[in-house]
């Protein structure tokens, strides 16, 4: 964990970008879990369920089920949760009918349940199935073989995501992961000078992007690498001009800013570096926002309001900012939002078909659409994913009641939330 | 008084005998580290093939091991997924010490410590050297000391449960 004060001078460089472009104060995750749980949402807008990995809903192993349940005697020690221990580990949890799940299968559901109910909220929990709340490997390697080094692996998945709903419209992504190349080389990673972050990386669940080498190389790349060896890095990419509509930015490990394994100036650092490089070439400055994000808190819990928007999340609140000639400097925007809320300023950016219409009500919000101003050609976004943030920048928020606006995603109308997108850095320590 | 007669000799008797048994008693810490060195050069034997699980950060990784053991040195082979790596270690009663060299566009060197009990090994790996180790996201292998370990002999998967593994003493 760690705590930022900006008014000590404390994270210079994303103060300077708070002064000069726009600061969201009430941005959150969308899932109370962890890093990976976080950028399945903001890649699928939805929460991942598990599958016999041919896309049919299936059970998991009786002891992956989340079953918070406390174990007699304990302090609230969940009976299953986690990855291990005497009954084995816990992290999905099928929230779908407390009548249909029973026994342990139905542990901890009810209450939540319940009190959703008392609200009018729908859990947006599909019959049958059973959703990952925290953080497993993709069910592909990163060569698009399955992934058998753990079972703590959910398979992979044809849930529809982001990138699809782009390539319908005729329009690109991808994800740049930090180390991917190094990665490549080293599937497990035990080289401990490997800090690829595989859960980060939101299309290596999908089978459309993992099943050729085509399209896990149209789809997935490094961040940088040899211009000769890695024409399609990012850096190369903004130097050549090829960058596709939608690039998700993730650091690796060494540089991801978590208090922890790394230190939030690096991270300032590898922003940066993506910033300056984009702003030298005009014609790309000209035409792209630029979204900071963290995937989730870390485990520091922020006292912000967290609006109950179905059994998921929302999840607790975190710094973001948006850089872009787009945007008007020194903002701090009020409105609700959560990582969802950058899939929903894709599709109004580009005025894409609702996404996920089967799985979720997106927010119905404008989201980012009150920040930034597009003009006729839209632009394009790079979300840079910062990990778990721990704390916030200390940034004042006491005016953020003033702009809450009521419940905002699934189901019901109202209100402004986010809409973010990608240049992503993560990290998680829940 | 009589009595007392006796009393003299038998406790000079006794006190010459304790002296010899203090004595030996004493002699014994003299003798004890050659008993010590005895069984530090009783090392065990390592040589031939085994069966490695080490566990790295997003799981655990099968290979196997080949030992060719002189004295208190060890040289071989760490296999894992089609690619060879060579290792050198030495041996001292059962403990165990290697290095594998593994090489990639980021070549690192994993130094196994471990301990030797008949026909199977356990023990911790690190990178050589010390350094950063990035112990990853919760779901993956967090535990530092990355544990490992190993089995003699190969089973093939083939083989029935509960047959004994192949064993290729050298």
């Amino acid at each position: 964990m760690g705590f930022y004060n900006v008014l000590q001078g404390d994270a210079p460089y994303l103060k300077s970008l708070a002064d000069q472009y726009t600061l969201l104060d009430n941005m959150h995750q969308s899932v109370m879990g962890g890093t990976g749980a976080n950028h399945i949402f903001l890649g699928y807008a939805d929460a991942m369920a598990y599958t016999n990995g041919a896309g049919s809903l299936a059970d998991p192993p009786l002891n992956q089920i989340e079953n918070p349940n406390p174990q007699p005697g304990t302090n609230n020690y969940y009976t299953q949760d986690g990855y291990g221990g005497a009954l084995g580990g816990g992290s999905y949890t099928n929230c779908s009918g407390i009548g249909l799940a029973t026994g342990d299968q139905a542990a901890g559901v009810e209450p939540i349940v319940t009190y959703l109910g008392s609200l009018r909220i729908n859990p947006n929990c599909a019959p049958n199935a059973y959703y990952l709340l925290n953080n497993y490997d993709p069910g592909y390697n990163g060569d698009g073989t399955l992934e058998t080094f753990t079972p703590y692996t959910i398979p992979p998945t044809n849930q529809r995501h982001i990138g699809d709903v782009l390539a319908a419209a005729g329009l690109t992504y991808t994800f740049f992961g930090e180390q991917w190349n190094l990665y490549l080389t080293d599937l497990a990673c035990q080289n401990p000078l490997d800090d690829y972050c595989n859960i980060c990386n939101v299309f290596q669940y999908a089978t459309d992007v993992m099943s050729s080498p085509a399209t896990i190389a149209a789809h997935i790349q490094d961040v940088s690498g040899d211009p000769a060896l890695y024409p399609n890095a990012f850096f190369n990419q903004v130097a050549n001009g090829t960058l596709p509509n939608v690039s998700i930015i993730q650091p690796s490990g060494f540089v991801d800013g978590h208090p922890a394994t790394s230190k939030l100036d690096l991270w300032e650092g590898f922003v940066q570096k993506i910033i300056t490089s984009v702003q030298a070439q005009p014609a790309l400055w000209n035409s792209t926002a630029i979204i900071l994000i963290f995937d989730e808190g870390g485990g520091y819990y922020d006292s912000g309001y967290v609006q109950p928007l179905d059994y998921f999340g929302d999840g607790t609140r975190m710094p973001s900012l948006i850089i872009s000639p787009y945007t008007t400097g020194g903002n701090v925007y009020h409105g609700y939002a959560d990582h969802v809320s950058i899939d929903k300023f894709i599709e109004r950016n580009w005025n894409l078909p609702r996404f996920l219409a089967a799985a979720a009500t997106i927010c119905q919000t404008p989201g980012l659409s009150l920040i930034l101003t597009c003009r006729s050609t839209a632009p394009r976004l790079m979300i840079c994913l910062v990990p778990s943030t721990s704390g916030g920048l200390g940034q004042p928020i006491e005016e953020r009641r003033k702009s809450w606006a009521g419940p905002a995603r699934r189901g019901l109308e109202p209100a402004f939330t986010l809409s973010m997108f990608h240049l992503t850095l993560t990290t998680n320590y829940l | 008084m009589k009595h007392g007669r006796w009393t003299k000799p038998t406790l000079f008797l006794l006190l010459a005998f304790s002296t010899l048994i203090t004595r030996g008693t004493q002699a014994s810490p003299i003798d004890q580290p050659s008993t010590l060195k005895t069984e530090k050069l009783r090392t065990v034997k390592v040589g031939g093939k085994w069966r490695i699980a080490w566990d790295v950060r997003f799981g655990t990784v099968r290979g196997i091991l080949e030992f060719r053991q002189h004295a208190d040195q060890v040289i071989g082979t760490f296999e894992e997924y089609g690619k060879t790596y060579p290792l050198t270690g030495t041996l001292q009663g059962q403990a165990i010490t290697f290095d594998v060299p593994f090489g990639g566009p980021v070549p690192y060197t994993v130094e196994f410590k471990g301990t030797v009990d008949r026909k199977r090994m356990t023990g911790t790996s690190g990178l050589k050297g010390g350094g950063h180790v990035f112990l990853g996201h919760a779901g993956e292998v967090q535990e530092p000391e990355r544990p490992w370990k190993a089995t003699k002999g190969l089973k093939r998967p083939n083989d029935a449960p509960g047959k004994p593994p192949v064993d290729d003493d050298d």
